[in-house]
């Protein structure tokens, strides 16, 4: 019997048909590396491939994939449908993600916005480290320079400090389960003061049990404050966003959770030494003080003292001397006076040949007191004579 | 007061007092609580050397201690 002859439209139909109904093919996700890649019209044009395939792939309204290069390994969600005009299977894509290392770095980025709009990395949630740190309890590998570094750094720095240590997988399947029952540990042992978590350096896919939800929510909720130490200075993992406090490394996260009590007491001791010097010193001050204000008061009073003495001196001296000029003034008043009255005296005019004439006990100054056979007394120098008046 | 405390407000008073300008009763206040600070950061600082271990180690010695009873 002859075969009908199908037409290219009823042949292709059938192939349309035959992928349309095969459900396995619809709202799956396929993986591979892009090639070819274009944006023509806001739709995405583009080949995925692996090693022993290649696919042709459309996406529409694909705009946002512009950032999607030859080479980027993805994941496709949609659907194979065969495209009868063209003669083409294609993958019709609604989503294009990027896979592998990408990938992980797209859900590291909606994580970490999911928690940051939750308020996990909220300041306001962060605990302040306590005072006198006496344990540190730290989540790392038992084996490995992380722990080591802790130690050296810790105890160097405070001798007295007790450390432990919770062994937990920093890396692989499950790392994050066996943290965050070190964190749980540690929460429960009552003398531990501060947990450290820390891993070392590490490549992207090391660090990845950092950045796991349930991690980040078991730091979020330790009741103890918690200092993250995870990678080199710029690694950055959710906990450290989560974390009270985050250390570029274990060792700065050592530093962080003990004082240097060894420098900081020696700093202790010399401020004693100059506090008892500093006394000695305000003491011998006020002694110092005290010795000049007395010898300055010495001084003031002596000062005065010997300025009142020269001035009584100097009055009593002028004092002599006005007494003197006084006394000798008086003195030759007296004798001027005396030398006055001498002169005035009766006797010495009656030695210079003056007489007084007395009449019945009173002296006549006048010829007018006397008339004729008055009789008078004349007083001479040398006696006295009676006499009768003749002629007036 | 906690060692660091202790140990500021002992340079604060040091500082002060090397002023040299204090009355002697105010010198002399600071110069005791001074004092008591240097023994205080003295005490504060423990000199016994502290315990390092492993989770293993307590969890072992707890064990030990409830299978002792």
């Amino acid at each position: 019997m002859e075969l009908k002859a199908l037409s290219i439209t009823e042949v292709s139909t059938y192939v349309t048909q035959i992928f349309d109904a095969e459900e396995m093919l619809h709202g799956i996700k396929i993986y591979g590396e892009v090639s070819g890649f274009s944006i023509v019209r806001g739709n995405a044009y583009f080949s995925l491939k692996d090693d022993n395939a290649i696919l042709s792939c459309i996406c529409f309204g694909a705009e946002r994939y512009s950032n999607i290069k030859n080479g980027d390994q993805v994941v496709l969600t949609g659907s194979m449908k065969y495209y009868a005009k063209g003669g083409k299977l294609n993958f019709y894509a609604t989503s294009i993600v990027p896979y592998g290392l990408g990938l992980i770095y797209q859900q590291f980025l909606l994580l970490k916005e999911k928690l940051e709009k939750e308020g996990l990395f909220s300041q306001e949630h962060k605990k302040p480290l306590p005072d006198n740190i006496k344990t540190i309890g730290v989540v790392t590998s038992k084996t490995g320079a992380v722990i080591q570094d802790i130690i050296n750094v810790s105890t160097r720095r405070n001798p007295a400090i007790n450390i432990e240590l919770y062994p937990a997988k920093v890396q692989g399947d499950g790392a994050e389960l066996t943290i965050i029952d070190g964190i749980e540990y540690f929460e429960n042992r009552p003398n531990v003061d501060v947990i450290i978590v820390a891993r070392g350096g590490g490549s992207y896919e090391d660090l990845q049990p950092f950045n796991q939800e349930n991690l980040a929510r078991a730091v979020f909720n330790c009741s103890k404050p918690l200092v993250s130490a995870v990678g080199h200075e710029t690694d950055f993992t959710i906990i450290d966003f989560v974390a009270d406090l985050r250390a570029p490394t274990p060792s700065a996260a050592a530093e962080l959770v003990t004082i240097d009590v060894l420098t900081e007491f020696a700093k202790v001791k010399r401020d004693k030494e100059r506090l008892f010097a500093a006394m000695q010193n305000l003491l011998n001050n006020k002694l110092w003080q005290v010795q000049d204000n007395s010898q300055s008061l010495y001084d003031i009073v002596y000062d005065s003292v010997s300025e009142k003495k020269t001035n009584l001196l100097l009055s009593a001296n002028k004092l002599a001397m006005l007494s003197t000029k006084i006394f000798e003034s008086k003195e030759n008043q007296i004798k001027l006076n005396l030398t006055a009255l001498d002169n005035l005296n009766p006797a010495k005019l009656l030695l210079k040949g003056y007489s007084q004439v007395v009449k019945d006990g009173n002296v006549i100054a006048s010829k007018k007191q006397l008339k004729v056979n008055d009789c008078v007394e004349i007083n001479f120098g040398d006696g006295k004579v009676k006499s009768t008046i003749i002629e007036v | 007061m906690t060692f660091e405390q202790a140990a500021k407000r002992l340079e604060e008073i040091v500082n002060e007092l090397e002023k040299g300008n204090l009355p002697l009763e105010e010198g002399t206040k600071l110069f005791e609580e001074g004092v008591v600070l240097v023994k205080q950061c003295y005490d504060a600082v423990d000199k016994t050397k502290g315990k390092i271990t492993t989770a293993k180690e307590q969890l072992d010695k707890i064990i030990n201690d409830i299978e002792g009873e």
